[in-house]
């Protein structure tokens, strides 16, 4: 009988601590993503990660089952790169880090956060491509890559995102076609202005006066595109009248 | 021939090639200015249960448009407009014109108001990027504009519970991306477009002058 209690204390014993350390992943890959960010203003201090997990940690949420939801860093002077640890955040709903000046890729394995409705990581200085696995996202509401140095196509894969509501990857450097299918539907002219996409049917709209793109001549551009679209609608009239 | 809907088949396909030739140039020439936009709603409808009583010009931080009421922004603190939503809010007065200064407005809605007057006829020129349009549930009156059809990205119109009269424009076909069409519920009268054939019943009922396969009565007698 005592050596059956004994064994039960050292069981329980043995269980909470694989619980402590499987509970401290999160909070690994957090302390992942802090170590390669530059924070002037030292939001992220309490970010330690020895603590059980990080849900008292400045601007993380977690839900009742100590899992992190959101992480809301927006504005917050950071720089340095993301890393890829953030995919194992598989409770991740909202990843919120807008306005900074973080530089680098967007690590493909944001494509793992399948919970995620929220992507916002407009306004910073981000490169490469726009990673085709956030096609992914199923659940994916909001994605604004807007207001950074993207390159490559937008990937088809996200207009099989059905509960995409608001897209933005205006001023960056994309190249390609722009989808109009599936949920792209939604989307207009103001979503992908100021890009080398190809513009068809419609020109982009002239900058704004309140962003600070750089971008010059846009709608002569665009005026001139649309003409050449218009004819080609003209000489291919006869096909569709009898179609 | 009196008393029947006649077949607009080749009518209805010549007006939409013209229609795409011209669909997508709407331009307009005012700048965006957002807050000239809301001040001007604001200043033109009347409002008796004060619910704008939040929307408040005076303390102009960036982006403080994003915090009124109805309204969502492209962006944080940046003042320019996705969405307006003032639904059921006892609103009345007519669609203003400095709508046209939310250029980039991707969503209208002003259902179960009491608005009056028209549909203007040049929405599609001040809000040439609408996604959404919805001004059902007013007391808006006259013809469908046949410019709609300038509104290029346009998925869902909603005109239901109004008193609109006329008929339905042929010029609607050309909406190319338009998958939620209502009109049910007005003074609607002639045949619906041949595009909107495989609509539903329910778009279109409540329009004792409307004829067409959604209705089920090709031939009104």
């Amino acid at each position: 009988m005592e050596r059956l209690i004994s064994v039960c204390l050292w069981l329980i014993l043995a269980l909470h601590l694989v619980l402590r350390v499987a509970g401290n992943a999160e909070g690994d890959a957090l302390n992942a993503l802090k170590n390669n960010l530059a924070d002037p203003n030292n939001l992220l201090q309490d970010w330690d990660p020895t603590d059980i997990n990080p849900c008292q940690w400045y601007n993380i949420t977690c839900n009742s089952e100590n899992s992190v939801t959101r992480i809301d860093l927006g504005n917050a002077k950071l720089s340095g790169k993301l890393v890829p640890d953030l995919g194992l955040l598989s409770n991740l709903q909202y990843l919120e880090l807008y306005s900074n000046n973080i530089s680098g890729e967007i690590p493909e394995e944001i494509g793992n956060l399948t919970n995620l409705v929220s992507l916002d990581l407009y306004l910073n200085a981000l490169t490469g491509h726009i990673p085709v696995t956030l096609g992914n996202l199923r659940k994916l509401r909001v994605l604004r890559l807007n207001n950074n140095s993207l390159t490559g196509q937008i990937p088809m894969a996200l207009t099989t995102i059905e509960t995409l509501q608001l897209l933005d990857v205006s001023n960056n450097q994309l190249e390609g076609d722009i989808p109009v299918n599936g949920s792209f539907s939604l989307f207009q002219p103001i979503s992908f202005s100021n890009n080398r996409l190809n513009y068809t049917l419609a020109p982009p709209p002239p900058p704004m006066p309140s962003t600070a793109s750089t971008s010059s001549g846009n709608s002569a551009v665009g005026a001139i595109v649309g003409v050449v679209a218009a004819s080609v609608v003209l000489f291919s009239a006869p096909a569709i009248i009898f179609a | 021939m009196k008393g029947s809907c006649p077949s607009s088949l080749k009518i209805s396909r010549f007006v939409l090639l013209t229609r795409m030739l011209f669909a997508g140039h709407v331009s307009s020439t005012v700048t965006e200015d957002d807050i000239k936009c809301l001040k001007g709603i604001k200043n033109s409808l009347n409002d008796p249960d004060g619910k704008l009583s939040n929307w408040s010009f005076n303390n102009n931080s960036a982006g403080f448009l994003c915090n009124l009421v109805g309204v969502e922004c492209w962006m944080e603190r940046e003042d320019r407009l996705l969405s307006l939503q003032l639904r059921d809010m006892k609103l009345s007065g007519q669609l203003p014109q400095s709508l046209q200064y939310c250029q980039s407005l991707q969503t209208l809605d002003l259902s179960a108001n009491r608005l009056s007057g028209t549909v203007p006829a040049q929405i599609c020129s001040w809000l040439p990027y609408l996604v959404t349009l919805d001004l059902s549930s007013n007391d808006l009156s006259g013809s469908i504009p046949s410019e709609l059809s300038n509104c290029a990205y346009l998925n869902n119109l909603v005109l239901s519970n109004n008193r609109l009269s006329g008929s339905i424009p042929e010029q609607l076909s050309g909406l190319l991306r338009l998958k939620r069409f209502s009109v049910a519920n007005n003074d609607l009268k002639g045949a619906i477009p041949l595009s909107f054939e495989n609509n539903s019943k329910v778009d279109f009922a409540g329009n004792s002058g409307l004829c067409g396969r959604p209705l089920g009565r090709v031939w009104k007698l």
